[in-house]
């Protein structure tokens, strides 16, 4: 076997080794074939495409290549088709040969051979060799000569299997080093992806260790919103049930919400369905609220509440509020068993007390409960308060520094007023006065308060106290929202009395008064309580009454003809004045 | 002149409820999915499947958008995780949705949304994603896990075919049967293995019967095809 001249060797083995795109390497290594076998004047590199199983043309010198690349060469059609089928080189010199072997070719491929051609119509000579590779032919080589059937030689056939060797060399080398960098490609976007993951993962374990570390140390709300706020850098917010805030951050940014925002779509949704909605403002769509509900066992506790802005809501920051959610709502059932339990307590407390037995173990409960033996005490009753109403009573006795213990009940409230033991009688009768002041001034409070007593043995009387005071408050027609046993005078004595008591002694008193009025449809009675109410006093009688003064003195006089009293004797007055109080208390309504 | 077909049925409650799968072939690197419903033309609304990016199935309560979204998504280079997160933060009723994500690197990810109808689930396997709603009962899913994970040395649109059907045998959508759909994509703007029933006793039967009976015309020849019309040039008649 004759080599090819070493110049020709170099010169080609520096063309596959530059730093060229694939198709102008194939290109150039077409070129140089031919140029290294003189009588090649024109040919084809052809590769095989394993995804059609055709071979297609990647190379071409001396045929028109926008024609020729529409060429696709099944295995074993025309010369190229065979060599890549048979994996042999062949050397074809004479026409009938070269027709015979490209008569299999395809209406279409022969066609665009045809008129690809600038030369001729067929070839008078041609050499084909495979590019082997590994047991595999990845393509063929094809060199034409359209002026001489014997220019194509042997040794040409030769030089060109050793340039198709190199040349599938520089080919699987190119398509490895493209694959490489693929692979490389791959490996970037897949490590970028797994950062990506992976930092997002960490914002979320990072966040989810700070929360459960507050949980167990015992912090509530605001070290859970504090540590929120510094891992998403948006104003975020805690809402109770009716949109009121509990606590915001940044402190300078008070929270807001649209009006009517409890009605809002997208808040029923999150109220339905206990889930997180990121609600788009109306007035700026370029604004949003990220709503996470805070549910409890089996209820809606309250809302936690991010406005977003233009930004992006990175998917972490959703998990995270989410937990944070979660973490809110258990602090918060946390919280509230404990209270229920402190409730319960105070009402074991309470109901010991009001029995008004006093033993080591009760004295013990009271000390931990602030109250001492010592102390004043006094029992307040109201009906069930309103959440701003118990607010308000909050702010009075925290305003006024009176510690007090509350215990609701399904039909009322009761606090037990507690006024320290140290303080002096006109202290502690100061401190006891400004109260029922503050009280009475607050108009959304109605109260049956008893008298203060000393020591816890005592609180059951004013608890008493406080249950007549009640009664009274709940009669129709009281106007009064606030009353203090201390101020209720001879009424005292007259809720100590039986009904039918009071109305004997009523009846012993006033009787043929009351028999007048009725039969002779009469108003002595009245008359004769205002006479009462008004302490004698002629004219304030006649102005309530709307009567002329010689009227009132005529009833007056057969008032006290029929009672056979006279409003002059000290005695007998007394009594008047006793029955028409009865009078009062038992018919005011 | 219109002709008016009767029918019986009662109107659709547009509870595209379905069984689907996602998957990746980890040798060709193609994706496809496969669903089926007891919902006319199940196809149309999903699954959306991009050969170069993954895929989205959605069902449920059908948000069809939440697919061509979910690709664009995709496209831009996130994962999965990301890509469902996102399309979750932007659907107000994503506790209607099932929604499946695949992404480039066969990756999954997955949500059933607490408003869908039991029995609901998904199952997450190695580059292959399972999910239904209103499935007939609790094997539906491990049916179809098994069927697609045994038959490893067949085309991707056949396993996705086996899975479909032993759903299908394991009661698959608790309603009935009325469509189903395949895809498999290769190339981007050359439709691959996509095959629609929509509207059919046996669906699933039939989309078989039609991947079967075309696939040498379709299948096949789809590469030679491509090839042919990136190059402006006509396919020859095979034989």
């Amino acid at each position: 076997m004759e080599h090819p001249p070493i110049h020709s060797l170099m010169r080609f083995m520096k063309t596959i080794m530059s730093p060229v795109h694939e198709e102008q390497m194939l290109q150039l290594i077409l070129q140089t074939a031919i140029d290294s076998i003189p009588a090649a004047g024109a040919g084809f590199l052809f590769l095989h495409d394993p995804l059609i199983n055709k071979l297609i043309i990647q190379a071409t010198v001396g045929y028109l290549p926008a024609v020729m690349t529409m060429t696709r060469l099944s295995s074993g059609e025309g010369i190229s088709g065979k060599v890549f089928a048979e994996r042999m080189p062949i050397r074809i010199n004479n026409l009938s040969e070269l027709q015979s072997a490209m008569s299999n070719m395809s209406a279409f491929n022969y066609k665009y051979y045809v008129e690809s051609s600038t030369q001729g119509e067929t070839p008078c000579c041609c050499i084909s060799v495979p590019l082997l590779s590994d047991n595999r032919c990845i393509g063929v080589i094809t060199l034409d000569n359209f002026t001489d059937s014997q220019a194509l030689t042997e040794h040409d056939l030769q030089t060109l299997q050793i340039y198709c060797d190199l040349a599938t060399i520089a080919i699987e080398h190119h398509r490895l080093f493209r694959q490489v960098q693929e692979q490389n490609h791959e490996l970037f976007l897949t490590h970028d992806a797994l950062r990506q993951e992976h930092e997002r993962l960490q914002i979320t374990m990072d966040f989810h260790n700070q929360i459960n570390n507050l949980a167990a140390k015992g912090y509530g709300t605001p070290e859970i919103l504090s540590a929120l706020y510094r891992n998403v850098k948006m104003p975020i917010a805690v809402f109770d049930l009716l949109l009121t805030p509990i606590d915001y951050l940044p402190a300078e940014v008070t929270p807001h919400l649209p009006d009517q925002f409890l009605q809002h779509p997208a808040m029923q949704w999150v109220q339905r369905s206990k889930k997180w909605q990121r609600i788009v403002l109306e007035e700026d769509n370029s604004q949003s609220i990220i709503v996470t509900p805070i549910v409890g066992t089996d209820r809606l506790l309250g809302y936690l509440c991010a406005w977003t802005g233009n930004q992006e809501v990175m998917s972490t920051n959703k998990m995270i509020f989410e937990y944070s959610a979660t973490v809110l709502a258990l602090d918060w059932v946390k919280k509230e068993a404990v209270q229920q339990s402190q409730m319960r307590a105070k009402d074991v407390f309470f109901e010991s007390i009001l029995s008004g037995e006093m033993n080591m173990s009760l004295q013990e409960q009271a000390r931990v409960l602030g109250f001492e033996q010592e102390d004043h005490y006094a029992v307040m009753l109201m009906q069930p308060l309103s959440v701003t109403a118990r607010h308000s009573f909050e702010s009075i006795m925290s305003q006024l520094h009176i510690h007090y213990l509350l215990v609701e009940r399904h039909h009322h409230t009761i606090i037990i007023v507690n006024i320290a033991g140290h303080l002096n009688k006109e202290e502690r009768q100061s401190q006891f006065q400004l109260l029922l002041r503050e009280l009475r001034r607050d108009r959304q409070l109605s109260s049956g308060i008893g008298r203060m007593y000393q020591g816890l043995d005592k609180v059951s009387r004013s608890y008493k106290d406080a249950e007549q005071c009640m009664q009274l408050l709940l009669k129709e027609g009281n106007q009064q929202r606030l009353i203090y046993f201390g101020d209720l005078g001879v009424i005292r004595f007259f809720m100590q009395q039986s009904r039918e008591e009071l109305e004997e002694y009523l009846n012993d008193v006033l009787e043929p008064i009351i028999q007048y009025d009725q039969q002779k449809k009469a108003n002595l009675m009245i008359t004769l309580v205002s006479f009462v109410k008004y302490d004698r006093n002629l004219k304030n009688t006649t102005q309530s009454l709307n009567i002329h003064h010689n009227t009132l003195y005529y009833r007056l006089g057969r008032i006290q003809e029929l009672l056979g009293y006279s409003f002059d004797h000290g005695d007998e007055w007394f009594n008047v004045r006793m029955a028409c109080q009865i009078y009062l208390y038992l018919y005011e309504e | 002149m219109p002709i008016f077909y009767p029918t019986d049925r009662p109107l659709a409650d547009f509870k595209c409820n379905t069984f689907a799968i996602i998957a990746r072939c980890p040798q060709t690197k193609r994706f496809g999915a496969a669903a089926a419903s007891k919902f006319p033309g199940v196809g149309a609304f999903s699954p959306c499947v991009d050969p170069e990016y993954g895929v989205v199935a959605t069902q449920g309560w059908m948000n069809p958008a939440l697919g061509p979204r979910g690709i664009e998504l995709l496209r831009q280079g996130l994962t999965a995780n990301k890509v469902l997160d996102d399309l979750l933060m932007e659907d107000p009723g994503r506790d209607l949705r099932q929604v499946a994500v695949m992404d480039r690197f066969g990756h999954c990810a997955a949500f059933t949304g607490s408003e869908n109808d039991d029995v609901k689930g998904h199952l997450i396997g190695d580059q292959f994603c399972l999910s239904g709603n209103l499935l007939a009962n609790e094997d539906v899913l491990p049916a179809m896990k098994q069927a697609f994970e045994q038959n490893t040395d067949i085309e991707l649109a056949e396993r996705l075919l086996a899975a479909l059907k032993a759903g299908s045998d394991a009661g698959g959508d608790r309603r009935g049967k009325q469509a189903s759909v395949l895809k498999v994509a290769a190339t981007p703007g050359f439709p691959y293995v996509d095959f629609r029933v929509d509207d059919h006793p046996e669906p699933i039967l039939e989309l078989e019967r039609i991947y079967y009976s075309n696939r040498s015309v379709l299948i096949e020849q789809y590469y030679d095809w491509v090839d042919t019309v990136m190059k402006g040039i006509p396919l020859e008649k095979k034989g």
